[in-house]
């Protein structure tokens, strides 16, 4: 008797548990069918006015703002509608304080020897004088990297921004194989570097771009700082420079500022002789260099090494 | 007499202290309040859009109440996402005339939003009798750039693009070449079958 | 194809029959018990396995960090490996179905070896790749969110069906074999007993069989040969379809081709040579045999350095920008040792030697083999890594390692373990199936087994 007890309640408990696994499965089935995975519905309702005069209520998320300071909530791959960002660099400014590197360490909370922007020495020909040249992904519009990656994880956005989708990267390095620029760093391991990231995930101050900490064995870049521009906070490369070398923007507005001074982008390329990097290439980078011409300061070596250090194991 | 003399000028004088007290605060307080604009009537600002032999040209006219203000730099810029733009380069501001005006040629090109409206601004800035202040209107006369045009280039097929937007050639070839060759291999994988049916009869 | 069928008289048939029992009974031979430096062989291999296991154990828990990669060199052993062994992998092709399709029958007793060493080869290609992946258990991504316009996705795909091809055109005409050893084997273990059963799909030798299984042959060394061909390709296009100075070359296919013919030639010369003296089956490959395939390595070798040249020396005339540097690097740099080893020991002095006659005994062939197989691999390593120490724009301020790359134990032995691999499946192949294929070396000597099989049967 006691068996037979013990037995049907075995059999309740397995049935409820097929049960409730089988709902699980059913409802995660269901919910990924459901959501496209990466539209990021918002919770708002907006009231707009339909094109034959009827009032009604819209999720945020289906309308666009064009060259508006609103916060956008788009799906994150299309990007946010009506920009086509765009850098200028002046390099007459840098002095190589590498404060960007510092700024955009702190915002995306890494630390070195991961860099998405680096500055390099440059000397163009042997008898020109050498110079500081600050570097980080260009976002081309004829992307090198976006064309060999397998899983779409890395695509053109089209505000221009090239992006990265830390949950789908692959880990196949394909994409820091094929930029010619060498923008792309890689999350190699648990170090006490990627450590770091971890443990200061939640204490980032507020305008930080929420860019998820790279996760192990993924790619990583400089990804433009959209998070903080559709808030109308500069990036952070920009707003840490002392001598206000980068200029951030937007194409569509022919605008770009490095947070005290702004320029119409088509005026300062004009103006100042604006170039690309390795233009031949074909990538079409949406970063401008000005020559480094009329200098605000003249030419200074280094005077220490950086990243000395290699990445340590936990 | 002289004691009734006395007292009237003390009590005088403690009345007029009294009374005068909150007029001294009160006047101090206009004072304060009117250091902003020193003069009894504050300044104000208006921004006019006119287009002259199609220069468009944006005016501006300081007044201090009746008074048109002259020689004050006034400084014009459009309003974009992340900054204010200089209409002016260089960082120059316009001196207003004795009309109590200034105005600034308006680029043919500058692009606005999506309907064309630009946000123009007119400040003052630390002005010494007046301080800062400034103004803003809009007007469309902005270029209209065509997002959906941009879009469109974006969405297009091309080899950078999405794995949803494969050029159709390369889908096409990839497509044939797998079809056939997978074709191929699965015939032959399912004459195996064909082998252990004619081995089975055999037995029999 | 096949000599003049005889006209098959009753003596005939019993002088084929002998020479048929003759060669079963030699190629039973080896799949008997396991001698002692067989033993040895087999836990040798393991070994290294293991400590390979045990090193990508490592690497998953932390990371790439255990490798010597770093941000600059990003690629290294393993895709130099991955590369090396899909390169091994086009001698199937080459020996099984190009050569089939010619008058050349010398080559049909080491058309199985070439078959196993082919699979064998992609499938630890396909195993090392995704040993180097940073994120192993996103593989499926690969197939859930596809994009077409990605090499690696067209290798992917290549890859997997060169590989069903390949053990197709390894497992059909093995299948009369299968049947044989299902039917004459009796002292082995059940399971084994039962797995030729299963594989042996019933093969009696009846007509109809035969048939589709030639037509089946056919078939497969007919599609087989572009897929070869386009394997290597689309993997040197993983490196050509980049803006990178030393890859960005339009010469990639034919020169990793070219390439990929002579590594493997080497790869089953030196495969032949061990099993010739380890089942003693100089009967079956004989001298004849090594003298042709040191002619055909001293054709692919030609072949090779004529792309090589094309590859090199053209970029050398110009010496353009991040070119000059990646060449300098190669020809006086910190790879020149490499590099001229390779070029020199790897192609240029095989093919003179092997051109002599007296040159191509067995063992002489075997020896200059060797070199050729490792340094087709070192070539591989040179192809990668130097390209990615010499980006355009210059490394600066990062640590003493980024400059160069020197792999780790953990990426030796995972690549040693990949090789042990390789070498385990072509050696517990060979132990449960017969290494040269019987009906189709009979072929050769103008016995069709399914004649054979069918008179037996009506005299029977």
């Amino acid at each position: 008797m006691e068996k037979e007890d013990d037995k049907s309640d075995r059999r309740k408990f397995l049935k409820l548990g097929a049960l409730a696994g089988g709902v699980v499965l059913l409802g995660t089935a269901i919910g990924k069918a459901v959501s496209s995975g990466e539209t990021k519905e918002t919770g708002e309702k907006v009231k707009v006015l339909t094109t034959d005069g009827k009032v009604v209520e819209v999720n945020s998320s289906a309308i666009s703002h064009p060259a508006s300071n609103q916060p956008v909530h788009l799906p994150v791959r299309e990007g946010i509608s009506g920009k086509k960002f765009v850098r200028v660099i002046d390099l007459a400014r840098c002095g190589n304080a590498r404060k960007c590197i510092e700024g955009c360490q702190k915002s995306h909370n890494v630390i070195a020897p991961v860099e998405y922007i680096k500055v390099k020495k440059m000397q163009e020909t042997e008898d020109s004088s050498p110079f500081w040249l600050p570097q980080m992904c260009f976002h081309c519009d004829n992307p090198p990297c976006t064309k060999v990656c397998p899983v779409d994880a890395t695509f053109k956005r089209s505000d221009g921004i090239v992006a990265i989708d830390s949950d789908r990267c692959i880990g196949c390095r394909f994409c820091m194989a094929a930029c010619p620029y060498s923008a792309r760093v890689f999350n190699w391991g648990t170090t006490v570097q990627s450590k770091y990231t971890t443990d200061h995930q939640d204490t980032i101050p507020e305008n930080y771009c929420p860019t998820p900490q790279i996760p192990v064995g993924t790619v990583s870049k400089c990804d433009f700082c959209p998070d903080r521009v559709s808030k109308g906070i500069l990036p952070a490369c920009v707003m840490s420079c002392p001598n206000g070398t980068i200029f951030h923007g937007d194409q569509n507005e022919d605008t770009v500022t490095n947070g005290e001074d702004t320029f119409r982008l088509s005026e300062l390329l004009k103006n100042r002789g604006g170039y690309r990097l390795m233009e031949d290439l074909g990538t079409e980078p949406r970063v401008y260099y000005l020559p480094p011409v009329n200098r605000n300061f003249p030419f200074e070596e280094d005077s220490e090494k950086h990243n000395t250090e290699d990445y340590k194991i936990i | 007499m002289t004691n009734n003399f006395k007292t009237n000028w003390i009590g005088k004088l403690l009345i007029a202290a009294t009374f005068s007290m909150p007029i001294c605060l009160f006047a101090q307080d206009k004072k304060t309040s009117e250091k902003k604009d020193a003069t009894p009537v504050a300044a104000s600002m208006k921004l006019n859009f006119a287009e002259v032999d199609s220069v468009k040209v944006i005016n501006v006219s300081l007044a201090a109440g009746e008074k048109p203000l002259e020689g004050i730099e006034v400084k014009f810029y459009v309003k974009r996402s992340l900054s204010l733009l200089p209409l002016i380069s260089n960082g120059k501001g316009v001196s207003t005339d004795e009309k109590g005006g200034a105005s600034v040629k308006f680029p043919k090109d500058l692009p606005g939003d999506c309907n064309g409206t630009i946000v123009v601004i007119a400040k003052v800035e630390d002005d010494e009798n007046y301080g800062s202040f400034e103004t803003k209107d809009s007007v469309k006369w902005g270029t209209i750039i065509s997002i959906s045009a941009q879009e469109e280039e974006w969405e297009k097929r091309s080899m950078s693009g999405t794995g949803s937007r494969v050029p159709t050639f390369l889908i096409a070839t990839a497509g044939v070449i797998i079809i056939v060759v997978w074709g191929i291999l699965l015939y032959v994988i399912f004459s195996l079958v064909g082998i252990k049916k004619a081995g089975i009869i055999k037995k029999q | 194809m096949n000599q003049e069928h005889q006209i098959l008289t009753p003596e005939l048939i019993e002088k084929q029959s002998i020479r048929r029992e003759e060669m079963r009974a030699d190629l039973l031979r080896p799949l008997d018990k396991l001698g002692m430096l067989g033993k040895l062989w087999i836990a040798f291999l393991l070994i290294i396995f293991l400590i390979g296991c045990y090193a990508y154990y490592l690497q998953l828990k932390h990371g790439l960090i255990e490798t010597g990669l770093r941000d600059y060199a990003s690629w290294g052993l393993y895709i130099s490996t991955f590369v090396f062994l899909v390169a091994v992998s086009l001698v199937g092709a080459l020996i099984s179905s190009i050569l089939r399709f010619t008058h050349f029958t010398w080559n049909r007793p080491i058309m199985r070896i070439s078959e196993i060493v082919a699979v064998a080869g992609v499938i630890w290609a396909g195993l090392i790749i995704i040993i180097d992946m940073g994120r192993p258990d996103r593989v499926l991504n690969l197939f859930i969110h596809p994009r077409l316009q990605s090499p690696i996705l067209w290798d992917v795909v290549v890859v997997s069906t060169y590989l069903v091809t390949s053990v197709l055109l390894l497992y059909l005409p093995l299948l009369p074999g299968i049947a044989f050893l299902r039917d004459r084997l009796v002292k082995i273990p059940k399971w084994q007993k039962w797995m030729y059963k299963f594989l042996s799909l019933g093969w009696n030798g009846t007509q109809e069989q035969w048939t589709i299984l030639k037509r089946g042959i056919r078939l497969l060394a007919i599609i087989i040969i572009p897929l070869a061909l386009s394997i290597h390709t689309v993997t040197s296009w993983l490196f050509a379809m980049t803006l990178r100075p030393g890859w960005d070359s339009t010469n990639f296919g034919p020169y990793f081709v070219a390439g990929a013919f002579l590594a493997g030639t080497a790869g089953v010369i030196l495969a032949m040579y061990v099993f010739r003296k380890a089942y003693h089956l100089e009967k079956y490959i004989t001298e004849v045999h090594f003298d042709n395939m040191g002619k055909l390595l001293v054709l692919l070798a030609f072949i090779y350095a004529y792309f090589n040249v094309n590859e090199y020396f053209v970029p050398y005339y110009k010496m353009k920008g991040a070119e000059a540097a990646v060449l300098n690097d190669l020809f006086s740099g910190n790879f020149a040792g490499l590099y001229w080893s390779a070029q020199i020991f790897g192609m240029f002095l095989p093919a003179v030697f092997l051109m002599f006659k007296k040159m191509r005994t067995p063992g002489f062939v075997t020896l200059i083999a060797v070199p050729v197989l490792i340094f087709a691999w070192v070539k591989r390593f040179l192809i990668v890594t130097p390209t990615l120490l010499h980006p355009y724009l210059p490394i600066q301020n990062v640590p003493e390692s980024w400059k160069n790359y020197f792999p780790s134990w953990v990426e030796i032995s995972i690549v040693s373990a990949s090789f042990a691999g390789v070498l385990l499946i072509i050696t517990i192949f060979s132990r449960f199936f017969p290494i040269i294929s019987i009906w189709e070396t009979l072929e050769n000597e103008g016995i069709e087994l399914e004649d054979l099989d069918k008179l037996k049967k009506e005299n029977v």
